[in-house]
């Protein structure tokens, strides 16, 4: 008996036929309407689509033929996928290729065999269609010309399942988009209304203490107004912000990590004035990258101002320190602070919308992590962070070194 | 007689502008606040301890709750205390939803629990409602 080598283009070959994500599938009318017409076609009572895997040959539709599955290297079909077109073998007893093959001298006894290549459409022959029968054989022109054909249809509908996987994989990500989409929309206005209703029933009630001489009550509530109004501008900026970092066109550029520092500094200060932090940045290492400074810039503003809002207030001294480092292929980004921390029960959730998880200590619009994520996401970076509760937190984040670079 | 309630809110000036209401029915007494639902519960929790602390207060005759707040939102709290309401002799206490969410699923979603008695819109009822709803109970 002689074994069938590995075709040339061998490992594509394979990669292909696991494309169709067809193996160990189901029975499906439309192959098994093709091997009925084969055997029909040339009067066989054999027919088979047989894939050749790796060690294997795997029929996805058969006709006559109960085993699932035979070895590769007793296979026909390994034969058949190194023709252009049928590859017939009219009695096998007499082939010394084939004459002492099991599947001759035994079980399902194939004498006769002729079988079509299933052909990719780069070229790869990824198994055939084939018609098997127990006596000695012969294919008319016609019948080999069909048979050629019907092959041809094999290899369309099974090329139509990477169209059909692709369709799927779109779909399933539209149904994901939608369901943020619809959270989203009903989070945010409830985030906006909320604060609006309050802001005219303080209204209401700081006329009424007017008109009763209770200015104290009155100045008291209009302090509840404006900070009620501040919520509300976070929620709008934070709103545009997650917008903006989930469609932005890439603006690289180039720039300093001491400039992406003194940025986030400027932008900050008032912060830092205000809670009295210290902002250490003795670790940030000086080089230059190329890379989105738009972004990153925000993800350590973001990053840095949490720090700063949930701090904790019973240390004599909040610090938040930033730390930039350049590996071989990653930037390396660290915010860490001596804060509240965030309880471990809520760390899967840290980087969802909307979540907050502390009461009393910032009413933030909840959107600050989610904000900084889509940017990482967007730079093909990771983010990772761990936290002890009155200890501290630390935000981890990597990006890839400059996407290209300066034309 | 006035009732003692627990607001349990994220937001300080939604449960100043409850209090002022609530004070507007006469109905009300002593007021306890919890920032979130985690702090509501601690509050159920702490039975023994806060009964001795306010005999005459405790528990309160109604909470008042938000749904959206940090770490326990008004659902997740309201499926713990359904929990501990047996154990923690807990079945007088009537739970008032006080959301500023109009979607029809957020109120029947509450009102499955049938010791939530109410569901206020933020903003849209008046003292007089507010008096109202609670002699019913009182």
């Amino acid at each position: 008996m002689e074994s069938a080598p590995e075709t040339d283009d061998e490992a594509e070959r394979i990669a292909k036929l696991q494309s169709y994500n067809v193996l160990d599938t189901m029975p499906e009318a439309v192959y098994d309407d093709i091997v009925n017409l084969a055997t029909n076609l040339c009067d066989t009572p054999i027919a088979l689509v047989s894939l050749i895997d790796k060690d294997r040959q795997w029929f996805k539709a058969k006709v006559g033929l109960d085993a699932p599955e035979t070895p590769r290297d007793v296979a026909f079909c390994s034969h058949a996928i190194h023709q252009q077109n049928i590859f017939e073998i009219n009695d096998s007893r007499l082939d010394d290729r084939f004459h002492d093959n099991p599947l001759v001298t035994g079980d399902p006894r194939v004498i006769f065999y002729a079988g079509a290549p299933l052909i990719s459409p780069e070229g790869h022959k990824v198994g055939t269609l084939c018609v098997i029968d127990n006596e000695p054989r012969t294919l008319d022109p016609k019948q080999k010309d069909m048979l050629m054909r019907l092959s041809r249809q094999v290899a369309y509908i099974l090329e139509q399942r990477i169209v059909s996987h692709q369709l799927d994989v779109v779909n399933q990500q539209l149904q994901t988009a939608n369901d943020e989409l619809s959270q989203f929309s009903y989070r945010a206005s409830h985030d906006l209304k909320s604060p609006l209703i309050s802001i005219r029933r303080l209204a209401d009630f700081i006329r009424k203490d007017i008109g009763d001489q209770q200015y104290d009550e009155a100045i008291g509530n209009t302090k509840k107004v404006s900070n009620l109004a501040s919520r509300l501008e976070d929620v709008v900026t934070n709103v545009l912000a997650l917008h903006k970092a989930t469609d932005t066109p890439d603006r690289s550029e180039s720039f300093s990590t001491i400039e992406l520092v003194q940025g986030v500094k400027e932008d900050l200060h008032w912060l830092f004035e205000d809670s009295g932090c210290q902002f250490k940045t003795d670790h940030v290492a000086d080089f230059n990258m190329f890379h989105e400074k738009v972004r990153i810039q925000q993800i350590m503003e973001n990053l840095v101002s949490n720090a700063v809002k949930y701090r904790d207030r019973s240390k004599e001294t909040c610090q938040v320190e930033v730390k930039c480092q350049e590996k071989t292929d990653r930037i390396a980004i660290e915010v860490s602070d001596n804060g509240v921390g965030i309880e471990e029960k809520f760390h899967d959730d840290v980087m969802g919308m909307f979540k907050r998880f502390h009461s009393g200590l910032s009413e933030g619009s909840g959107l600050g992590l989610a904000i900084v994520k889509k940017h990482v996401d967007a730079l093909q970076g990771s983010i990772n962070f761990t936290s002890v509760p009155n200890s501290g937190t630390s935000f981890f984040v990597s990006l890839p070194k400059g996407l290209g670079g300066p034309p | 007689m006035r009732v003692p309630v627990l607001i349990v809110d994220d937001n300080e000036a939604d449960r100043y502008l409850l209090s002022r209401q609530l004070a507007e029915t006469e109905l009300v007494g002593r007021i306890f606040e919890a920032q979130d639902g985690d702090e509501a519960l601690s509050f159920f929790l702490e039975r023994e301890h806060k009964a001795m602390e306010f005999p005459d207060d405790y528990p309160p005759k109604f909470v008042f709750l938000d749904i959206n707040m940090p770490r326990l939102d008004g659902y997740e709290f309201l499926a713990e205390f359904d929990k501990i309401r047996g154990t923690n002799e807990l079945e007088s206490v009537v739970i008032m939803m006080f959301s500023s969410s109009e979607q029809l699923e957020d109120r029947k979603r509450a009102m499955a629990f049938d010791f939530v008695s109410d569901y206020f819109v933020k903003g849209q009822f008046s003292s007089e409602q507010l008096a109202s709803r609670i002699s019913r109970h009182i």
